[in-house]
């Protein structure tokens, strides 16, 4: 009740602030393939707006939101999507002034509308983190982070196999920092592990076949394209990145994040993904 | 980006019967305007004019110190109204002054009273990209650089001053800064200080995009 009527008192006061992102990505591996000859490489254009409110709650601050995404490939066009999702924070200080840590939660759920049917999907994940920073110029975070994705429809084509591939789940680590290195630049790093399920999409192959656990067509890749859900995966993620603050509220991001993902049977795999991105919060 | 900026200072002192004014122009190595400089002056030999102190202000706009630098004189008191519709967290750990004022929108009932002379940082413990500075100054004659920067210290008293500028990203200390005036000669100075490059926390962090996996 307490907090209902805290809400409600935020809100005469809150407003809501716009985002904005834009920005194209290349992905070495888009099809998360083992064999070179299954690699799909791809670029993409990205777009996103969103509306956030933020409420005071006690010490904490609390954020509600709503976006929508957009994904275009270049080549894979069936991979190309569109996405509307909600999203929600809280953040609170843990102490006073710059250098105090902090601690934060965060859940999002989206719905994926991609150009192949068997992409569609919701896709939520929720994340634990904690922060601090040291002086002005870094500031370090870690947390946990559960992620799953719901595919809509059963596409089954092998008896005994289920049709639902891209449903997939997965737990992570992470850890990022980032360090001003002047008044305008600043560098990212993260790294993050995770284990769960992943998706491989390949040509027909007998190995990853016997590992999987979910099969399904994927034209999105190509005519003879498969995605094979692969349980018991665990990627390994390192990004690196440049910032450059273009004013206050927007700034140009480039960053390089690589992907070693093993899986049991050695159908290991890696990407790359580079991204540059234009991004402006009021 | 961490190339060093250089402060140009240039004073005209002008005497007028028994008052004359200050004219300050700060300038950077490359001779553009730095806003925000601190220009005091403080006499020599004979005290300050007494001077009464008045409340000040600095606003919270768009998640911003408005101004970012405020010059008061010590014993001021300065209100901290929050025009915003998001609470606000200010607060100094600075030894000039320590204080601390929990989250609240509007105008907080009391004022904070600025007693020693020194520089005080302050922050927003909400948004960490808030910071200001308030000068306060054992000297009644100071003002603060514009945009053009440039600054006026108007009807100050006919005698002999130390000048003096101060800046965020001042590399010096302020007192390296000095220069000696005579008012009745109409002395013209000019100083090049260095400047830091300044570390801004941003509004908007860095992205972390991700492909799929």
């Amino acid at each position: 009740m307490m907090l209902a009527a805290a809400l409600f008192a935020s809100a005469v006061q809150a407003q809501w602030s716009p985002q904005f992102e834009a920005g194209f990505l290349h992905d070495s591996n888009l099809s998360r393939a083992q064999r070179p000859e299954d690699r799909v490489a791809d670029a993409a254009l990205v777009a996103r707006a969103g509306l956030v409110r933020t409420y005071a709650v006690g010490d904490a601050d609390l954020s509600v939101g709503a976006d929508a995404r957009s994904t275009a490939y270049s080549s894979s066009h069936g991979a190309s999507l569109l996405a509307l999702g909600v999203n929600g924070g809280w953040r609170r200080k843990l102490g006073l002034g710059l250098s105090a840590p902090w601690v934060a939660a965060d859940a999002s759920i989206a719905f994926e509308n991609a150009r192949e049917d068997v992409r569609d999907g919701t896709r939520g994940l929720a994340s634990v983190l904690a922060g601090k920073r040291f002086g002005r110029a870094l500031e370090a975070s870690a947390g946990f982070s559960y992620d799953k994705r719901v595919q809509r429809e059963d596409h089954a084509v092998v008896p005994g196999y289920g049709g639902k591939p891209f449903s997939v789940q997965g737990r992570s680590l992470f850890a990022r920092a980032d360090y001003a290195l002047g008044d305008r630049l600043g560098l990212v790093a993260a790294a993050a592990e995770r284990h769960g399920d992943v998706v491989s999409s390949t040509r027909r192959n007998f190995a990853i076949f016997v590992a999987s656990n979910a099969i399904a067509e994927d034209p999105a890749l190509g005519a003879d394209f498969i995605a094979y859900r692969l349980s018991g995966g665990r990627t390994r993620s390192l990004t690196g990145g440049l910032s450059w603050e273009l004013a206050r509220r927007a700034t140009i991001d480039a960053t390089l994040t690589k992907d070693d993902t093993q899986v049991s049977g050695g159908l290991d795999y890696a990407a790359v993904v580079f991204a540059v991105t234009f991004a402006y919060r009021q | 980006m961490n190339r060093p900026l250089a402060l140009a200072m240039l004073c005209t002192i002008s005497a007028a019967g028994a008052a004359a004014d200050l004219h300050a122009v700060v300038r950077d190595e490359k001779g553009q305007p730095v806003a925000e400089a601190v220009v005091v002056a403080t006499p020599e030999g004979t005290p300050a004019r007494p001077a009464r102190t008045k409340l000040e202000q600095v606003e919270q706009i768009d998640h911003e110190f408005v101004p970012r630098v405020k010059a008061v004189l010590v014993g001021s008191a300065v209100s901290f109204p929050n025009r915003d519709k998001v609470r606000h967290h200010v607060y100094s750990f600075s030894s000039a002054k320590r204080f601390d004022l929990p989250l609240y929108v509007g105008t907080p009932a009391k004022p904070v009273l600025f007693d020693t002379p020194g520089v005080v940082t302050i922050g927003c413990n909400i948004h960490d990209w808030m910071v200001g500075y308030i000068y306060v100054s054992d000297s009644p004659y100071f003002a603060t650089t514009g945009a053009d920067g440039q600054a006026t210290l108007a009807g100050l008293p006919a005698g002999r001053y130390s000048v003096r500028v101060w800046h965020p990203q001042l590399a010096t200390t302020e007192a390296a800064t000095r220069r000696d005036a005579e008012l009745q000669t109409g002395t013209e100075l000019a100083w090049q200080l260095a400047l830091k490059p300044e570390v801004r926390i941003r509004r908007t962090p860095a992205q972390g995009r991700r492909g799929p996996y």
